[in-house]
C-alpha cells in the first residue's frame, strides 16, 4: 500500500473527563474514499472535528495521533494548524447554517477560501468562485455570488460549503453529511464531483453519511461506528454482502428503500445506544444485541481481523451468507492474524 | 376544495427581489390540498421552493398572491387572536435543526416552551410531558439538561421533533426532519409519526429528498421544480407510473444499497447531470425543465408553451408536461 496521507491512530476524545471517542484508528491512502457510518451520536462528527483540531471546550483530544504526511496535527501550534487547515485538509461541516458567515456574501466566502490556497487577482478569484458554485449545480452562479446565505435554500447553503471546501484544493477532505439536504440528482452531481477529485487529483476523502446508498456507490471502504468505537471496517462490497458485526448487520437491514412495505412498521434496532460515560462493561452493543451471550459482558471486545475485515465481536455473524447461526468466534479466526492495533506502521 | 382537506393552498406565489433586478419567483403558482389525517409528501430539486412554500403556509412569509386556508378558513382574513390559537394546532420542524433551537436554552426548556407559552398544565405536569416527549423521540432523559451545541446533528433534530409534538398539534410541517438520523432511529421516528397519525389523526406536510422515506410515509406526493409543482398524485400512481420526465429522473437517481450496481449508476448519472451554467428560469415562454429534458429538448411546443399541471391519459397523476408519460 502507498504511504497513507492520513493516519489516525487510536484517537481519543473526551468531554470533560467522559470519553466519547474511544480509540479510533484508520488510514487513508491518496485518492481513497472511506465511509464513516453509524448511529446518531456515536462520535462521527467529533472524530472529524478532532482531526481538524476544531474542538471547543469542554471537548478535547485525550489521546492518539493524527498524522498528515509525516506531521502529527495534534502537536501543532494554533498558527501552524491554521496553515494546514484549508490548504492541506478541509472539511464540509454537518451544519451549514452555523459554519457560514451570515454577514458575508456567498461569493466573498468562497473567494476567501480560494485565497487561502493561492493568491489570485480579484476578478480571477471571483470567476473561479462562480465556476465552483456552478459545479455544485447552483443556477445563475455569477449573479448568486452576491447573495447572502439567508437568501439561499438549505441545500444551496450546503453546496456553498462544499464549494468552499473544494476551493482549498486539499489533500484530505472530510465530508460530514454533505448531501443531507440535496435532491437525488443534485446529490449525484456533488458526489460525482468529489469522486472525480479522488480519482483525478488523489484527494483522500472521509464521507460521513447516514445514506447507505450513497456510501455504497462512493466508498472503497466503510467503517461502522457505535458508541465511540469502530465496530466493523471492511471493503464496501464485503460489508454490504455480509456484515459481520450484529450492529452493522442491523443497520443495513433498517434502510428504507423504494421497495419497503408501506403497510407495516419499519424494522428498527430495539433499545437506545448507551450515553457516553455509561457504556456497559464488555461489549457496548450487548444490551441491544440479539446474539449476546454471557461472555460478551466479561471484558472489552477488541477489534480483530476476520477474513480481511476488522470486527469487534466475539460472536460475529457467519461469513456464509444466509446463515447467521453458526458463529465461529472472532478470537479463533484471529489466532494468527495480527490485531488491528498492530497493523499500524510505526511512522 | 375537497371536503376532507385540512389545508388548502391555492395559486400561491412568493417572489424574492434579486440583485440583478430580475425577480426570483421562488414559488410560482402552487396549489395543494392536504387531506385531514393524511401525509402529503413534497419532494423536488434543491432550491425549488419547498421551504418557501411551507413558510408561506406557516405565515412566516407573506405570499405575494394566492390563498392558504386551514380548516376551511382563509388564514389571511383571520383575526390575530384566531391566528394565535391556530399556532398551537400548527407546528413545524425546520430544515436546519441546530439553527432553529435557541442556543442559550436547555433541551427541557426548548421542548417545554410551547407548553409554557400556551399555559398547558402546571410546572410538574409540563416537566412530565417533556420527559415523555424525549422518550418518544428516543432521547435519553439525561439530554434534558443539555444545550443545543452539546447535541449531535441527529439529537438536535429529535429535540425539534419533540418540541413540534408537545402540544398535540393537528398539523405538522416536517422539513427534512429525519435527514440527520441514522437509519434505525429514522425508522423509529417514522413509526412514531405514523402511530400518532393513527391514534390522534395528525396531518403532516412532509418535505424530504429521501424518496424511499417519502414513499413510505405519504399518501399523496407532489414534485417541485423551479417554483412549480410539476407532478402530483397518489403514492401508488406516482411511483408506479411517473409521467413527468423530471419525476422519472428523480426515481432513477435514488441511490441503492448495492455497491456494484450503485457505482455503475452513479457514473452514468454523473455524465447525464453534468454541471452547467443553468439559469433559474428559461428566458422564453417554454417549459422550465427543457434544458435538462431528455424528451422535449428539441421539440417546438416545449420551447414556446409553458405546460400546465393537468391530467393525462397515460397515468393517474397530474403532470405539467406536453408529452407526459412518453418514454425517452
Ligand atoms: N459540546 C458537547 N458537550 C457535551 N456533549 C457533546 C458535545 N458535543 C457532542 N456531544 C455528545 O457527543 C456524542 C458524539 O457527538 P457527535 O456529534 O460526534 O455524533 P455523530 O456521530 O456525529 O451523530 P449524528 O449522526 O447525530 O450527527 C453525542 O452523544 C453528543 O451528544
Ligand atoms: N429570503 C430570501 N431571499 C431571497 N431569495 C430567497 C430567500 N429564501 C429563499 N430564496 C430563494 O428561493 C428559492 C427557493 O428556496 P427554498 O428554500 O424554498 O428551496 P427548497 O426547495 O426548500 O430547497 P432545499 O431543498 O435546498 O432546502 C431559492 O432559489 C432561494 O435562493
Ligand atoms: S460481542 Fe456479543 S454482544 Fe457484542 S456484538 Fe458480538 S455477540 Fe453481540
Ligand atoms: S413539456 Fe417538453 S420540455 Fe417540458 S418536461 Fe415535458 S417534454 Fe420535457
Ligand atoms: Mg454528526
Ligand atoms: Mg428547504
Amino acid at each position: 500500500m502507498t504511504a497513507p496521507v492520513l493516519d489516525v491512530r487510536d484517537l481519543q476524545v473526551a468531554i470533560g473527563t467522559t470519553p466519547v471517542v474511544r480509540g479510533i484508528s484508520f488510514q487513508l491512502a491518496p485518492g481513497e474514499r472511506l465511509g464513516l457510518v453509524g448511529e446518531s451520536g456515536s462520535g462521527k462528527s467529533l472524530t472529524a472535528l478532532s482531526i481538524m483540531g476544531l474542538n471547543r471546550d469542554p471537548i478535547r483530544v485525550s489521546g492518539g495521533q493524527v498524522m498528515l504526511g509525516g506531521t502529527d496535527l495534534l502537536g501543532l501550534s494554533r498558527a501552524e494548524l491554521d496553515r494546514v487547515r484549508g490548504a492541506r485538509i478541509s472539511m464540509i461541516y454537518q451544519d451549514p447554517a452555523s459554519s457560514l458567515n451570515p454577514l458575508m456574501t456567498v461569493g466573498a466566502q468562497i473567494v476567501e477560501a480560494i485565497n487561502l490556497h493561492d493568491k489570485v487577482e480579484r476578478g480571477q478569484a471571483r470567476a473561479r468562485a462562480a465556476d465552483l458554485l456552478g459545479d455544485v449545480g447552483v443556477p445563475n452562479p455569477r449573479q448568486r455570488l452576491d447573495a447572502y446565505p439567508h437568501e439561499f435554500s438549505g441545500g444551496m447553503r450546503q453546496r456553498v460549503m462544499i464549494a468552499i471546501a473544494l476551493a482549498c484544493q486539499p489533500e484530505v477532505l472530510l465530508c460530514d453529511e454533505p448531501t443531507t439536504a440535496l435532491d437525488v440528482t443534485t446529490q449525484s452531481l456533488v458526489i460525482n464531483l468529489i469522486d472525480r477529485l479522488c480519482s483525478e487529483r488523489g484527494v483522500a476523502t472521509v464521507l460521513i453519511t447516514h445514506d447507505l446508498g450513497v456510501a455504497a456507490g462512493f466508498c472503497d471502504n466503510i467503517a461502522v461506528m457505535y458508541a465511540g468505537q469502530l465496530v466493523e471496517q471492511s471493503s464496501t462490497g464485503t460489508l454490504f454482502a455480509n456484515a459481520r458485526h450484529p450492529y452493522s448487520h442491523a443497520l443495513m437491514s433498517a434502510t428504507v428503500d423504494l421497495g419497503v412495505d408501506v403497510t407495516t412498521a419499519l424494522p428498527a434496532i430495539a433499545g437506545q445506544p448507551p450515553l457516553p460515560g455509561t457504556i456497559p462493561r464488555g461489549c457496548s452493543f450487548r444490551p441491544r444485541c440479539p446474539r449476546a451471550v454471557e461472555a460478551c459482558a466479561d471484558e472489552p471486545i477488541d477489534l480483530l481481523s476476520l477474513d480481511g475485515s476488522l470486527v469487534r465481536c466475539i460472536r460475529p455473524i457467519s461469513s456464509d451468507p444466509g446463515s447467521g447461526t453458526h458463529p465461529g468466534t472472532a478470537r479463533d479466526a484471529a489466532v494468527d492474524t495480527p490485531a488491528a492495533q498492530e497493523r499500524m506502521p510505526n511512522a | 376544495m375537497p371536503e376532507a382537506a385540512l389545508l388548502s393552498v391555492k395559486d400561491l406565489v412568493k417572489v424574492f427581489p434579486s440583485r440583478e433586478g430580475k425577480e426570483l419567483r421562488a414559488v410560482d403558482g402552487v396549489s395543494i390540498d392536504v387531506r385531514r389525517g393524511s401525509t402529503f409528501g413534497l419532494v423536488g430539486e434543491s432550491g425549488s421552493g419547498k421551504s418557501t412554500l411551507s413558510r408561506c403556509i406557516l405565515r412566516l412569509l407573506r405570499p405575494d398572491a394566492g390563498t392558504v386556508s386551514f380548516d376551511g378558513q382563509d388564514m389571511a382574513s383571520m383575526s390575530a387572536a384566531r391566528v394565535r390559537r391556530l399556532r398551537s394546532r400548527i407546528q413545524v420542524v425546520f430544515q436546519d435543526p441546530h439553527g432553529s433551537l435557541n442556543r442559550s436554552k436547555a433541551v427541557s426548556d426548548i421542548v417545554g416552551a410551547p407548553l409554557a407559552a400556551h399555559r398547558s398544565g402546571n410546572r410538574a405536569a409540563r416537566s412530565a410531558r417533556v420527559a415523555e416527549l424525549l422518550d418518544l423521540v428516543q432521547l435519553p432523559a439525561a439530554m434534558a439538561a443539555r444545550k443545543p451545541r452539546e447535541l449531535s446533528g441527529g439529537q438536535a433534530q429529535r429535540v425539534a421533533i419533540a418540541r413540534a409534538l408537545a402540544l398535540n398539534p393537528d398539523f405538522v410541517v416536517l422539513d427534512e426532519a429525519v435527514s440527520a438520523l441514522d437509519v434505525s432511529v429514522r425508522a423509529q421516528i417514522l413509526n412514531l409519526l405514523r402511530e400518532l397519525q393513527g391514534e390522534l389523526g395528525l396531518t403532516y406536510l412532509f418535505i424530504s429528498h429521501d424518496l424511499g422515506v417519502v414513499r413510505y410515509i405519504s399518501q399523496d406526493i407532489a414534485v417541485m421544480y423551479r417554483g412549480r409543482i410539476i407532478e402530483v398524485g397518489p403514492r401508488e400512481q406516482l411511483f408506479a407510473a411517473p409521467q413527468h420526465p423530471y419525476t422519472r429522473l428523480l426515481l432513477d437517481a435514488v441511490p441503492i444499497a448495492d455497491p456494484s450496481r450503485q457505482r455503475a449508476r452513479m457514473r452514468l448519472l454523473g455524465e447525464q447531470t453534468g454541471a452547467s451554467d443553468r439559469p433559474d428560469l428559461p428566458d422564453d415562454a417554454g417549459c422550465r425543465f427543457r434544458s435538462r429534458c431528455p424528451v422535449g429538448a428539441d421539440r417546438e411546443r416545449c420551447a414556446t408553451e409553458d405546460p400546465r399541471l393537468e391530467p393525462h391519459a397515460a397515468g393517474g397523476t397530474l403532470a405539467a408536461c406536453h408529452y407526459a408519460g412518453e418514454i425517452s
